[in-house]
């Protein structure tokens, strides 16, 4: 039996209506921080919203961004494969990016030649997940197909709309994609402004991880007072938590950690949130 | 609450492994995008979905060891429906709805011009789904937004083919129902 005919395909009310609907999708700066929450690092190719093409960014080494305020509703086709530290995909909505992170929050890669794989646990019994996971040697690409794209040698040189930067992997070069999206100068700027963000959130998570409580918090003392209106505050709450607890004051991390419930009940790291406070059966 | 009675979350963190991480990055990369727009779609305004996202996506790290190759989606997209349902039927969230602008009803005669203006659109086919029962809606938003076939949508919901197509007719029958009573409305040049 053959599907009927989308009504999306009419040209009544109610084909316009659900044509609203196609710019559907995420912000880069939600994408990114669910990327930076999860401690997936990824790189993601931008496609439009026909998902015919694409622009290459491999973690750690990617190209410009593809700022896409366009979604693709339909073209909900997604040719991803993970990568060790990144993902070269294909997505309905133009994004590029980056993070590696981890422990619920911000993770620290910086002079390993390893990926890290961090992931926030949320459970009722654990509180963060961290492991390391061998870079691969190259990011996997799938070129799109009105965009060809080479692979290249790298530079694990920082880039911007990469925050990752650290991580070995091939750039992805070559000429433009035809139709790739171009992030607008405001959303590169603000892609910056987070990446440095992250950057600094990453010397908290690093001394987190290498157990230095007191150094972590020096540390964030330092980020909060150079992005005091940051985006990533709920991050840097988290991390302190965390510092505080590495450092032994399990009363005042809990303290924090309630007070971060109270404010936000539901959000993303309420369960985790409760883990620290106790109250998760 | 005395430190010694407070549980040891320190003991609790655990190592997730390379093929677990490198699955849940697969994971990441291929459907984020389809879950917000999944979350949106079940009635989610975007900040609370992007919240929501994420949330799916933390459930699945935890869950890794049980989602079957090949599931994922399937999981994701379950998980997303719980959780949206989840939110919806959340005491802040409904408080959230009743002091927001709704904006539009569904029979509120929209003057003519008013429906070429995107935003406008999108909150109305909210509010048009919003209107539509949830399984109805599911398959509707599936097949007509996501432009997924009945028998990938079937695999996707594991539910039989032929229950997707009942589901379909009559989700697209109350769909065009409401459109032409909002189209009444419309022409009516009702005041909004």
């Amino acid at each position: 039996m053959t599907d009927p005919k989308r009504l999306v395909e009419g040209d009544d009310l109610g084909a316009e209506l659900l044509a609203s609907a196609r710019a559907d999708g995420p912000s880069r700066h939600a994408r990114e921080r669910a990327a930076m929450m999860l401690g997936v690092g990824v790189g993601i190719a931008a496609v439009t919203a026909g998902g015919t093409a694409s622009a290459g960014v491999g973690a750690g080494a990617g190209a410009g961004a593809g700022a896409g305020a366009g979604a693709g509703a339909g073209a909900g086709a997604v040719a991803a494969k993970a990568a060790g530290i990144g993902i070269f995909a294909k997505v309905a909505v133009g994004a590029a990016v980056f993070v590696a992170v981890g422990g619920g929050v911000v993770v620290a890669t910086k002079s390993s030649p390893r990926a890290p794989v961090v992931v926030a646990a949320t459970t009722s019994t654990s509180t963060t997940t961290t492991t390391n996971t061998p870079a691969k040697a190259a990011v996997t690409i799938e070129p799109a197909a009105t965009a060809p794209v080479e692979t290249a040698p790298v530079a694990a040189a920082p880039v911007e709309t990469a925050p990752v930067a650290t991580v070995t992997a091939r750039a992805v070069t070559g000429s433009p994609a035809k139709g790739a999206v171009a992030a607008t100068s405001k959303e590169k700027e603000k892609s910056s402004e987070l990446s440095r963000e992250l950057r600094s959130l990453d010397a908290v998570r690093g001394a987190v991880d290498r157990g230095d409580g007191a150094g972590a918090l020096v540390e964030l003392d330092r980020h909060r007072r150079q992005f005091p209106n940051g985006a990533l505050q709920n991050e840097a709450n988290v991390l302190e938590v965390e510092a505080l607890l590495k450092k032994g004051d399990e009363a005042r991390a809990k303290q924090l950690a309630r007070r971060l419930l109270d404010r936000d009940p539901s959000g993303p790291q309420a369960k985790r949130l409760k883990t620290i406070v106790g109250d998760t059966p | 609450m005395t430190s010694a009675a407070l549980p040891d979350v320190r003991a609790a963190v655990q190592v997730i492994p390379a093929t677990d991480a490198d699955r849940l990055r697969a994971m990441f990369s291929a459907h984020f995008d389809f879950i917000w727009r999944s979350l949106r779609r079940f009635g989610l305004p975007e900040d609370r979905a992007d919240d929501a996202a994420q949330q799916v996506f933390f459930i699945a790290s935890r869950k890794l060891d049980v989602i079957e190759d090949g599931s994922e989606r399937s999981f994701l997209f379950g998980t997303a429906m719980r959780v949206a349902s989840d939110i919806r039927r959340s005491a802040p969230y409904r408080r959230e709805i009743a002091h927001a602008d709704v904006g539009i009803d569904l029979e509120g005669g929209l003057r003519p011009d008013d429906l070429v203006e995107q935003r406008r659109a999108r909150q109305l086919l909210d509010n048009v789904l919003d209107s539509m029962d949830l399984e109805l809606r599911t398959v509707f938003v599936l097949f007509e937004l996501e432009e997924m076939t009945t028998n990938e949508i079937s695999s996707l919901l594991s539910i039989p083919h032929g229950t997707v197509a009942s589901r379909l007719r009559r989700a697209r029958d109350e769909f065009q129902s409401k459109i032409e009573k909002i189209r009444r409305g419309a022409r009516g040049g009702g005041s909004r």
